[in-house]
Order: structure tokens, then sequence, then C-alpha cells
């Protein structure tokens, strides 16, 4: 019951090619959500829950779009609609929920996170009820290119380029700008940070805002795939980009992109390689080969400073 | 400074057991007086009870947070569910069952032990490679078993019946029969914790390194007390059957994870008094508005309010309602149990939840 994401694989030509295609696709949504989950984790020690709620937040932002304003061949509009939307549910729940027990263990905050994400997900249901929403995206998401055998999906393609831009200007940003070394600085050693000038809130907000662009991101790639949101679409993504996160270190960007990929990998690859019988239970295997890894790894593939137990 | 009884007397040795003890009693007993919905209500809240403190022994002394608990759950409810209900019915559930587990039909109390220990075995398993990992990745890793388990659960069609509900189970629990057995899960929890693993375990949660420099090993006390703490939980699950009589894979997953987490860290996630006052509080609560939800005919209000009085809860009181402290005897002296106003901010001291008198600051 239980998919890693709404990316539906190809039933025809199995080629290596053709899972190449599938596994970095799935691998770069999978990044994705990583990425907002590490960053959140990074500057304050938080397992956001509440993660998968931004993606469906920007989920029903996109049927609102298209539903009730515009069509959906607005596509620059929809597009900033949806990262808009999420990224101020990011800052909202950063400034209401998080903020006041941000000094807390990580375990209240956690739990802090499952109130929100209960709250958001009751709430949709509450409004749009518990069923999915169909989201007429079409046009020419839906199309393939063929390149021999080998199918080549459109919306693959934009995953790609998407992951690929955002994964280019999130490093730039990171590397390049004075907000963004510190975001780089508080996830090593918050309280150094504060000590040597970081504001505290603003770092933690930028973080939050970037987040939940991210998050946004992942809606539209999400939506478009699916032709539809339900309040619980956030869920599957989030607890993949959950373990990616772990499997990449914890704490380290890179490392949540690496691991994000691992797990696309994993996935796509066991599906290839289980007997027909055993296919239903790819993403036990999935999983079970993650603890695996984190047996011979215990901190992860590539662990960040602040991932290290201090002792 | 404290006018307490002889420190060490018996009333304050026993009073972190008998104070939780008590209030479960009584709730217990005053369901009994009120209608039939109120005892189930009852023997449901003191299922999730059973679960909650069994997610303590873990949780508390080590820590570590755990998001796979309610894998033991389901693999309690699922083992009870096999063994207790009549051939009859599995020849038509679970056709393509091994025979003697089609066969079996054992009584109540032999298949409830049994499924302690199927648990208890589980945990013991995945002790093994979950326990070396630092904190935060061990409690993420074991969100990867509860995801493993719930696709097994779903799948093995030969045993479990896969996605259709496993129905017809015995009903077998009553107010009594829980209440018992829960009195059982917190004596459990409580001799672990003033045992020596419970020290040590406590010890390593406090500082690891000056943990470690006494050479405790921080994996093998925490595999214990993730063993003991497995099968405590296996046995809320096959209470959880046997209450129920029909189970499907999705009971045990994400939901009851996150709500007895929320128990836990809501009561206090350092005592055995939190587990008992988060679990009994927060039943209240959603049974409490379950039924204003039903007189007033609005769909899923119960959730929504719940999650906001939690995160009122957690603002107000991060630590918990308990602020992680145990009942201190004598119950409604200076040293009584619930502090006012927020938590103190000095960590638990281990003393204080052994009982022996704690090195006053």
């Amino acid at each position: 019951m239980l998919e890693l994401a709404n990316l539906p694989l190809a039933l025809d030509g199995p080629t290596v090619a053709q899972n190449a295609i599938d596994a970095i696709s799935r691998g770069s949504f999978f990044a994705l959500v990583a990425l907002g989950v590490a960053l959140i984790f990074g500057v304050m020690q938080l397992i956001n829950f509440a993660h998968g709620e931004l993606i469906m937040a920007g989920g029903y932002a996109m049927f609102i779009f298209t539903s009730e304003f515009l069509d959906a061949a607005v596509w620059p509009l929809l597009i900033l609609w949806t990262l808009f939307v999420s990224a101020m549910f990011a800052l909202a729940m950063e400034r209401l929920a998080f903020r006041p027990v941000r000094r807390e263990s990580p375990t209240t905050m956690l739990v802090t996170s499952f109130a929100v994400s209960t709250l958001l997900v009751n709430i949709a249901v509450l409004v749009w009820d518990s069923l999915g929403r169909s989201v007429p995206i079409g046009g020419v998401v839906l199309e393939n290119w063929f390149a021999g055998d080998v199918r080549i999906r459109k919306v693959d393609v934009i995953t790609l380029g998407v992951a690929a831009f955002l994964l280019l200007s999130l490093t730039f940003f990171m590397k390049r700008t004075a907000l963004g070394v510190q975001i780089r600085a508080a996830s090593e050693d918050f309280r150094m940070a504060q000590f040597l000038g970081v504001k505290a809130n603003r770092v933690i907000a930028t973080a939050f805002l970037i987040s939940g662009l991210l998050a946004g991101a992942v809606a539209l790639i999400a939506v478009s795939n699916s032709g539809s949101v339900s309040p619980a679409m956030g869920l599957a993504p989030l607890l993949a980009g959950l373990v990616a996160t772990v499997l990449g270190g914890m704490t380290s960007l890179v490392g949540a992109v690496v691991g994000g990929f691992v797990l696309g990998g994993l996935s796509t690859g066991l599906e290839q390689a289980l007997p027909t019988d055993l296919r239903e239970f790819r993403d036990a295997f999935v999983y079970a080969a993650v603890i695996l890894i984190l047996l011979v790894r215990p901190q992860g593939i590539l662990p960040g400073r602040a991932a290290r137990e201090r002792v | 400074m404290r006018d307490r009884l002889l420190p060490g007397s018996v009333g304050e040795r026993a009073w972190p057991l008998l104070g939780p003890a008590l209030i479960v009693v009584a709730l217990a007993l005053l369901s009994l007086l009120g209608s039939e919905a109120l005892e189930r209500k009852a023997t449901f809240m003191l299922i999730n009870l059973v679960f909650v403190v069994g997610l303590y022994v873990f949780v508390g002394n080590s820590g570590v947070l755990s998001f796979g608990h309610a894998s033991f759950m389901g693999l309690g409810a699922y083992t009870v569910a096999i063994l207790t209900s009549r051939p009859q019915v599995k020849r038509v559930l679970i056709p393509d069952a091994p025979d003697f587990l089609r066969t079996a039909n054992l009584n109540t109390i032999l298949a409830i032990l049994l499924a302690i220990l199927v648990a208890a075995a589980f945990a013991a398993i995945i002790a093994l490679p979950l326990m070396r990992l630092s904190g935060l990745a061990a409690g993420i890793a074991t969100l990867a078993v509860l995801l493993v388990v719930n696709v097994v659960l779903s799948r093995w069609e030969a045993l479990t019946g896969g996605l259709t509900s496993f129905s017809s189970i015995r009903r077998d629990v009553g107010v009594f029969s829980a209440l018992i057995w829960a009195l059982i899960a917190m004596a459990v929890a409580y001799l672990y914790q003033r045992s020596r693993f419970g020290l040590r375990l406590r010890g390593t949660r406090e500082d690891a390194l000056a943990a470690r420099s006494l050479g405790i090993s921080v994996v093998r006390e925490r595999s214990i007390a993730f063993v003991v703490s497995g099968g405590l939980v296996g046995l809320s699950g096959a209470l959880y059957a046997q209450f129920l009589g029909t189970i499907t894979p999705t009971l045990f997953f994400l939901s009851i994870t996150f709500t007895t987490i929320a128990m836990l860290v809501i009561g206090g996630i350092n005592s055995l008094a939190g587990a008992v006052v988060g679990a009994v509080v927060i039943s209240g609560l959603s049974e409490g508005l379950r039924e204003v939800e039903k007189a007033s005919d609005t769909k899923n209000i119960t959730e929504i309010v719940l999650a906001l009085i939690l995160l009122g809860i957690l603002i107000v009181r991060p630590r918990g309602l308990t602020g992680g402290r145990e009942f201190r005897w004598p119950p409604f002296g200076r040293g009584g149990a619930a502090p006012s106003g927020p938590a103190a901010p000095t960590p638990e001291r281990p003393t204080a939840a052994t009982g022996q008198p704690a090195p006053d600051a």
C-alpha cells in the first residue's frame, strides 16, 4: 500500500537505459525531499514530519489554481503560486509552532512537528474531504519521447531539469551568499555561529523558506505525475526523504542528495531484480537494504560534522 | 530541607509505582460505574497505556527515540490472532498457512505470553544492527523497520491475510484483564528502571562518555531495554487484537506510532509517571472530543482540536505534564509530583527515579 512515490514505472522495454532513466528521475525526486528535511535538521535538529504537509499545501494550491482561477496552461503563474503557498506555510510553521520550542529537546520538537502535520492534514480533510481531487495538468507533461525502444517521459526530463536547477542554485546560494554561508555555519555548530554574529531567527527562517520552496517544487512534480491531490499525498515522499536523509548522514546537504539517488536506484533496481512473486515486497527490501547500509556505515554515507555523536 | 518521611522509606521507594498504579486502578473502577461504552473506552485507554509504558522503557531510559514500536504491537496482535482463532475461521482467512498454525487454538494466556515472546525476539534481532547507530539515526532507522514490517504484514497473505482484515479473533479482553496486564507492565517498567540495567542505561542517557568510562556498554544496555520494551509493546498488541476482534495491518502503522509518542512526550518522556499520565490524559481527551464530535455532527474535529491542544501543551510545558519526574512521597507535600510553572532546567536526576534520597540542590 505504501508506494515510494507516485512515479509509475515504465512497463515497456525494460532495458538498462530505461531503468537508468527511471532511477535517476525517482532519485532526483527523493533528493529534493531529502534536501528540504536535511536543511531544517541541520540548522535546528528538528526532524520535520510536517514537511510532507508543505508538499500537500503546494498540491492543494495547484488544485485551487486550476479549479478556481485559471487554466494550468498559464504555467509560469501556476509555478510561482505553488512555490509561494508552500513557502508561506513553511514560514508560518516556523514562526507559530517551532520557534517557541526551539530550545527544547529534539524529541519535543519532533512531536511538535507531528502535531502540525496532523493539524494540517485534518484541516485539508475538513475542507476537501479525504478522497483525492484531480488536478488537470495535461498537455506537454504527459507526452513521451522515444529513442529507439526506450521511452522517455517528458515529466521525467522535467523532474530532472528542475532538480538539477534547484541543486545548482542552492549550491550557489550556500557557497556564494552571506546568508548561505551563515546557514552552513549554523549547521556545523549553531552556538559558535551565534557567537560570531549569525542571527538565529534569520538563519532558521531562511532555511524554512528554502525548504518550503523545495516542497513546492516537489508538489509540482508529484502532481504533474499523478494528476491528483489528497490530504495524505505528502506522507510517502516524506518517508522516503527521511530515510534518504539518514542514509546521507543527517546534516550534510550533499549527503541528502546522494541518499536520495541511492534510494531511487535501490527501489528501481530491486523492482527489476526481484522475482515476480516477491515484487510486491519491494519496499520491504528497499528499507531492509537501507538498514544494511547503515549497519556498515552507521554515520551515513557523507556525515556532516554535527551528525557525529558529541561525547 | 524537605520534610519527607525517612529517606528511602518503603513509601518513598514504592510511590513511583504505587502512585501511577492507584490512578489507573481508580479510573478502571470508575469506568465500571458507567455504561458499557465507557468500559470499552477504559479498556482501550489501558491498552494504549501498556504500549506507552513499553515505549517508555526504551525511549525514556535510553533517550533514543523509536518509531518502530508499532511493529512490535503488530507482531503481538497477529500472533494472538493466528494462535487463538478457531481453525474453521482460519481455513477461510489464511488457507495457505502452515498446518500447525492453522489448527492451533491456544488459550488466551498462553497466546499472550507467546505474543510477548515473538515481539521480544524480533526486538532482539533488530537490536543487533540498530543499537549500534547514534541516537537520532537509530530513531529513523527504526522507521525503516516499521516500513518493512508494515509491507510484510500487508503482503504476506498466507500468514496474515494481507490487507483484508483478520476478523473473528476471540474477544477475551475486558476492563479487568486489561487492568491486570497494565499493572504488570507498569511493574516491569518500574523494576527495570530500578535494576542495575536500568540505572546503567540512564547513566548512558545522561552522559554517554562518563558511562562508557565506567565500563558500561551503551550498545548492550540499549539492546536489553529494547527487548524488554518490545515485549511489553507486543503485549499491548496481543490485548488490542483480543479487544477489537478484527485487525488490519494499517492499525499498526504511523497513526498509532505518532499517537503513542505524543502521549509519552506530553506526559513527560523521562518518567514512568509521565508515560502513565500522558496515556491517560491524551486517551481521555481524545475520547471526550470524540463524544463532542458525535454530538455536534462535525467530522474530524477531534484530530484538529487534539493537535491544537498538543501544540499548546508543548509550548507551555515542553518537558511534559510531569516534567519527566516520578511521583514523590508524600504525594501532596512539597515534594509532590508536578512542579508548578515551567519545568526546571536541569535534567532529571537519575537518583530521583530510583527512590533513593536525591541529593538536594
